[in-house]
């Protein structure tokens, strides 16, 4: 009978040991909860890993508006994020200029825009 | 037309992978097995400088890498959106035993040609070799 006991008790420290190390992994591991909208990039392209990993398709908008960030690495793990999702990258490439990436952007706005929306 | 081209980030554990795959296109080209093996080292001693250097160790930051063999001429060239600075006008420092250690000594007497072109947003390190 404490055998049964002292079991549940420890399964029961198991299952909330569990819980906390899934909620902390999801919440990135100590850091407050991330979300792809961040400005910072030291925040959003940790966001961006997660979002691919939890297959979140609602991160999709502000990847393609990040497609137009001035910052390389923004533009890069967008892309990458893209293309996992979706598996489309309408000719878009981080390192192109401006003008070139205008282009494709376009392309993705469209594409989205054809989605249908929860 | 021999072309290759990898979008990766300055993260040192992709250092083998990308020198693996540079190495790879080198003997797809025809290349000799010393100059395979020098080529490799000069795109990782010159990845390695730009982890190092231009991004002062952030592993997100991203680096383009393109390669193309037309007429026995090797063209790689390695784009980085870091600070900026020119290596070749800083004073060297050589330590064989860490990489990046060998730096600009490597790719000086391993390539043909060498040269650092200043972007508006970062920088542009274009290596030349010749297949003998």
């Amino acid at each position: 009978m404490r055998h049964s006991r002292d079991s549940a008790a420890i399964g029961m420290r198991t299952a909330s040991f569990i819980i906390t190390a899934v909620g902390m992994a999801a919440m990135g591991c100590g850091h407050g909860p991330r979300h792809v909208t961040d400005p910072d990039p030291s925040d959003k392209i940790p966001a961006i890993h997660e979002a691919v990993q939890l297959n979140d398709r609602t991160a999709i908008p502000q990847l393609i508006i990040d497609l137009d960030s001035d910052d390389a690495a923004v533009r890069l793990h967008s892309i990458k994020a893209l293309r996992a999702l979706t598996g489309q990258s309408f000719g878009y490439n981080f390192y192109d200029d401006q003008e070139r990436r205008k282009a494709a952007i376009e392309k993705w706005r469209k594409w989205y825009s054809r989605q249908p929306k929860p | 037309m021999n072309v290759l081209r990898l979008e990766t980030t300055s993260d040192p554990a992709l250092l083998a992978p990308i020198r693996r795959a540079i190495e790879a296109f080198c003997e797809s080209s025809g290349f000799s097995e010393c100059a395979v093996c020098e080529t490799g080292l000069c795109v990782n001693e010159a990845l390695a400088n730009i982890m190092r250097h231009a991004y002062a160790g952030a592993k997100n930051r991203p680096v383009l890498l393109e390669a193309n063999f037309v007429e026995g001429l090797l063209q790689i060239t390695l784009r980085d959106w870091g600070n900026g600075k020119d290596p070749s006008a800083a004073p060297p420092k050589i330590d064989p035993l860490t990489p990046g250690g060998l730096g600009l000594v490597c790719l000086r007497s391993m390539m043909d040609e060498m040269t650092y072109t200043p972007q508006p947003d970062g920088m542009v390190l274009t290596m030349k070799r010749r297949k003998k």
